[in-house]
């Protein structure tokens, strides 16, 4: 057994056991109820909702993120242990959606934290978001879900990033 | 060893210390730690040299003797008090000179008591003892100083009282003669001695000075929770097992082999043990949590008396002597904290094991005593009265027992959590751990626990030289194990499997890397606020408080204060007598001649 | 020494089993609670992955040394549990240690648990270690009576007297039910299985005390629970159901060993399953709810039973 292989098993598993904290925001939240329960099921591949970052995998941003919530989804996932995920639902994340033109909701969520995978739609469908798991889990396998990777290198572009939408860090 | 010895060391230093120390001024501390050294260390090696000395002095007889019995108590005093002595060199910051010379009376009282084999020098060293610890009370309120005069002088007056029976049937003062006494008279004697006693114990009635009296100078406390309260051990062992002796409590009656006054007792002391508990659950002052903590352990002593077998007279004395240590050491804990913050209510304090490590490791491993985890002694004392219990199949007793060690879990934890993790306040950033000796001070005592933990046979051997003392049988043990009737546990196993299972755990952990984040970098919903003190230290147990509050509003000591009060309102009613009138004060003359004339020409 | 090597080695084997058993356990509770929500469910192996994947994260926090003492004392001392408990009739340590050991070093690893939570400073690991020591004085009173009543008809604290006793089918459950149902009761809340996992509950207290737990910590963490969910149900099994021992090994042998293993581990699946059941339907008590709950039917049905073991050991004489 060499390094990779290992690598590879640890892969496996953390694919197979995706907890996430879902932080909701937005509307997308709503979206989480029916893929958590018995129509689609997603403990069928070993996800579930966890308590506190501390012990989760994966964030799953639910929508548009103003400034205020911004701050709170970074603390989120810099308290998240490697290796992290980010999901992030609905058009919102991606260039604002409708809102597009509020002076409060920040466009794009990956300039601020790496997002893996989007899921398009407003709001999308559960169909969607199990598809989006499953992409995900292919993803870890492949060794391509690497955001958490990107933002320990990048590290000083995000947080200039971020602070250029906060100002002061700690209000 | 000769009597010059015996008395010299163990009562006339302590009492030449006192004066020295006194003359001394500010470093008075360190001279007195140097003179309760000495009894220590003499008591330590003269395990053995037991000897008796009768004389007569001013036509009395009187007699000192050093035994198992007393030997082993003497251990426990000077422990607790060289070490809380060592402590006060910092901690006592004003008037030091009269606390040290004030502990070395009390060591001097203390080592009397212990040490006398007649009633007399037992009375005189009490009060020695008991004005000593009045005076050190006085010195933090004169409140708490009253009240523990007033059962300080229930307990004399009681003692007093059994020693003119004594006297009465007698007509010695010797322990020796107390054999004379007829058996009816025990009717009277037994409860006088055991309520006489069983204050310096805060047995349960008579425990309200207690919580008033532990709040006092902590360093202090720590030996008069952990020493001076086992005097009233040590006296309800001796009117039980040496003046009245196991026939004389059988004529009351048996109850299962347990005599009647020993049931009874049992009771109070299991008693004692969950009321004391419950009550410590919901204290917020550190001091009075510790000191209802003190009171429900020595409800546990209370029941291994009570009990009487060998088993469990045995644990009664092993747990007075792991009380000694533990409540020592938190009581040290205690006022290391009230040293370093100045501040006592447990809501106020938090993660000041963080800056205070070591303290912490030292009242950590004391409350693993007190709770009765089998890493230290606490836990085999606390077994061998349980199994004593159980074997005996007390069905009121063991769950009163068991329940009040759970409970016992809950106020452990509020000290731990309250004072020493959870949030560090800010303004409590810059303490700094104690300095060494004051650490010293506690981890002397800490070494006897564990030591006997592993190796519990060493401290058997003297439990058991004290039973074979006093007719009754011997333990069943070895060095590492024990045994009782209906189960046993071996503590080299236990411990080999716990350093095994610890080693397991351990390679697990060393697996991987973990990185040091700070106290503020903590999930409270995304939120980090520095600004606010989370520290959920406040009415801790608040569920439990609303669930027996309906049992909570009864109090002994409202009652006390009511009776108090109800007698204080007929004192201010007679008082109006005195009107100030001299007319007045001449009719109430007139009036006292005219009832006694007519009493006495009726009795005539 | 060859005996003693052999010992060991048996003993660690066991351990090992069970920790192993009890994560198949947890694993079986979620398909069951799956499957009473109609839905599929993970696969009963899930738990390893989980462990697994804890154990292999990248990074970990602390957040000072005696946030450490959480993992390491929770494992260690379940680990040391599982050494005190007879599994299958084979007694491990258990003759070297009774009941009254056992029950205080069952607190080792909650102790350890709650001193690692409380030192993350968060104040929901505060009020989840709260709740945690009021549930654990609620069910202690009964089931500290039932432990009484069982010690005191048998006149035994020693859980391989116990078991031997109880050989033949002569389980207790069947001479003693009104103990057994309380101790049942207790065992509920002893594993904090709903309706009272009040001190970890997610939604409340970000899962109480494990909520800065992460990694490897909650890795051990889940370990240590993977050995407790066998420990309370073996020790339920151990005292009532006569700890699965059906034949009697000085007559059979290695075979009887391995035939009283399955026994127990089928009767501890049982005990788990029943609890797991009751978890799956029910909502959640608050704390004084579930404190004044157990003070009030399972301690009086616990102090019926001590009546009964009483008055049939004392009063009557009856020898087991």
């Amino acid at each position: 057994m060499n390094a990779e292989d290992w690598k590879k098993i640890q892969r496996m598993m953390s694919k197979r056991s995706l907890w996430m904290v879902h932080f909701c925001t937005g509307c997308g939240a709503v979206e989480m109820p029916p893929v958590m329960t018995s129509r689609y099921d997603m403990e069928r591949f070993g996800m579930g909702p966890m308590a506190t970052p501390r012990q989760a995998d994966i964030l799953l941003i639910t929508g548009y993120l103003a400034v205020k919530t911004l701050k709170r989804v970074v603390r989120v996932y810099e308290q998240m242990q490697d290796p992290k995920y980010v999901i992030a639902f609905g058009s919102c994340t991606m260039n604002g959606g409708m809102y597009w033109d509020s002076y409060n909701t920040v466009k794009r969520v990956d300039k601020y934290i790496p997002v893996d995978l989007y899921i398009a739609g407003c709001m999308p469908r559960p169909e969607a978001i199990m598809d989006a798991f499953l992409k995900l889990m292919k993803m870890i396998e492949e060794g391509k879900a690497d955001g958490w990777k990107r933002y320990k290198e990048h590290y000083e572009e995000y947080r200039r990033n971020q602070m250029r939408v906060f100002r002061r860090w700690d209000e | 060893m000769d009597l010059q010895t015996l008395f010299g060391i163990f009562i006339v230093l302590p009492v030449l210390g006192a004066f020295l120390s006194y003359s001394l001024g500010k470093r008075a501390s360190i001279v007195a730690t140097a003179f309760s050294a000495v009894p220590l260390i003499f008591t330590y090696l003269r395990m053995g040299d037991w000897s008796q000395y009768t004389f007569t002095a001013l036509g009395i007889n009187m007699s000192f003797e050093l035994n198992p019995l007393n030997w082993f108590f003497i251990l426990m005093t000077s422990l607790t008090s060289f070490s809380a002595l060592l402590f006060s060199i910092s901690s006592v910051k004003e008037r030091q000179n009269g606390f040290a010379s004030l502990m070395l009376f009390a060591v001097a009282g203390a080592n009397g008591v212990l040490l006398a084999r007649d009633f007399l020098s037992l009375f005189v060293f009490w009060e020695i003892m008991s004005w000593s610890i009045f005076l050190l009370v006085m010195r933090a309120s004169g409140e708490s100083a009253r009240i523990y005069m007033i059962f300080g002088a229930i307990s004399a007056y009681f003692i007093l009282f059994g020693i003119g029976i004594v006297y009465h049937y007698t007509g010695s003062f010797l322990y020796s003669a107390v054999g004379g006494v007829p058996a009816y008279a025990w009717k009277y004697l037994l409860p006088i001695f055991i309520v006489g006693f069983g204050v310096k114990m805060a047995m349960m009635p008579l425990h309200i000075w207690a919580p008033h009296a532990y709040s006092s100078e902590q360093s202090f406390v720590a030996y008069l929770s952990g020493g001076l309260s086992k005097l009233g051990a040590y006296g309800i062992f001796l009117t039980f097992y040496s003046f009245a002796t196991v026939g004389v409590l059988a004529g009351f009656g048996t109850f299962r082999t347990v005599t009647i006054p020993g049931y009874a007792l049992a009771l109070v002391g299991a008693f004692t043990a969950f009321i004391g508990t419950m009550l410590a659950i919901f204290q917020d002052d550190l001091r009075k949590l510790l000191a209802y903590s003190s009171i429900a352990q020595l409800g546990y002593v209370l029941v291994g008396f009570g009990l009487g077998t060998p088993l469990a007279v045995g644990g009664a004395l092993f747990h007075a002597f792991n009380h000694a240590l533990f409540k020592a050491v938190l009581f040290l804990g205690s006022a290391a904290v009230i040293y370093r913050t100045g501040e006592y209510r447990i809501s106020e304090l938090g993660g000041i094991a963080y800056r205070m490590p070591f303290t912490f490791m030292a009242v950590l491993i004391s409350i693993f005593a007190l709770a009765g985890i089998p890493i230290t002694s606490g836990f085999i004392s606390k077994w061998m009265i349980y199994e004593a219990a159980i074997s005996l199949k007390f069905v009121i007793v063991t769950p009163l027992m068991l329940i009040a060690s759970v409970g016992a879990f809950l106020y452990s934890f509020r000290i731990l959590y309250g004072v020493f993790l959870g949030q560090l306040h800010r303004r409590h950033e810059h303490i700094k751990e104690l300095p060494p000796h004051m650490l010293a001070a506690m981890y002397i005592l800490i070494v006897p626990m564990m030591v006997f933990a592993v190796a519990p046979g060493l401290i058997f051997d003297w439990i058991n030289s004290i039973l074979v003392y006093y007719g009754m049988n011997g333990l069943t043990y070895t060095t590492f194990s024990y045994q009782s009737s209906v189960g046993g546990a071996n503590m080299l196993v236990f411990f080999v499997a716990f350093m095994a299972a610890f080693m397991v755990a351990m390679g697990l952990f060393m697996m991987k890397k973990a990185r040091t984040v700070d106290q503020y970098d903590n999930y409270l919903g995304g939120e980090v606020r520095t600004d606010v003190e989370l520290h959920a230290a406040h009415n801790f147990y608040k569920p439990l408080r609303e669930v027996w509050e309906p049992l909570l509003k009864y109090s002994t000591e409202r009652f006390y204060t009511r009776v108090a009060r109800f007698f204080a309102g007929g004192f201010e009613e007679i008082k109006k007598v005195y009107t100030g009138n001299p007319q007045d004060y001449a009719a109430y003359a007139a009036m006292a001649f005219i009832v006694f004339f007519l009493i006495g020409w009726w009795l005539l | 020494m060859m005996d003693l090597i052999i010992d060991i080695a048996l003993n660690a084997l066991y351990v090992l089993l069970a920790v192993a058993y009890g994560l198949l356990l947890l694993g079986i509770a979620r398909k069951i609670n799956a499957r009473v929500h109609n839905r599929v469910g993970p696969p009963v192996y899930q738990n390893f992955i989980d462990v697994g994947k804890l154990l292999a994260k990248k990074t970990n926090i602390r957040h000072n040394w005696i946030f450490d003492l959480a993992p390491l004392f929770g494992l260690a001392g379940a680990l040391l549990t599982l050494l005190y408990i007879p599994m299958g009739g084979y007694r491990l340590l258990s003759g070297d240690g009774d009941l009254i050991l056992l029950l205080y070093i069952m607190v080792i690893p909650s102790l350890g648990m709650a001193l690692g939570s409380g030192a993350s400073a968060n104040p929901n690991a505060g009020v989840g270690v709260m709740r945690a020591l009021t549930l654990m004085l609620a069910y202690e009173m009964p089931f500290l009576l039932t432990l009484l009543s069982l010690m005191i008809f048998y006149n035994t604290t020693s859980l391989s007297v116990l078991l031997c006793k109880q050989q033949g089918f002569r389980w207790a459950i069947f001479v003693l039910p009104l103990s057994a149902l309380a101790a049942d009761m207790a065992l509920q809340g002893m594993m904090m299985k709903k309706p009272f996992d009040i001190p970890i509950a997610p939604h409340e207290i970000g899962s109480g005390p494990m909520v800065e737990f992460g990694g490897k910590y909650l890795g051990m963490l889940m370990l240590f629970g993977a050995a407790f969910a066998v420990v309370e149900t073996s020790l339920f099994v151990d005292l009532f159901l006569g700890g699965g021992v059906i034949l009697n090994p000085s007559q059979y042998g290695i075979i009887a060993y391995m035939v009283n293993y399955f026994v127990w581990m089928l009767l501890v699946l049982v005990v788990w399953v029943i609890a797991v059941f009751i978890n799956a339907v029910f909502p959640r008590f608050r704390i004084e709810q579930a404190f004044k709950f157990y003070w009030k039917w399972p301690t009086v049905i616990a102090a019926l039973g001590l009546a009964q073991a009483y008055v049939m050991s004392v009063i009557l004489g009856v020898v087991p």
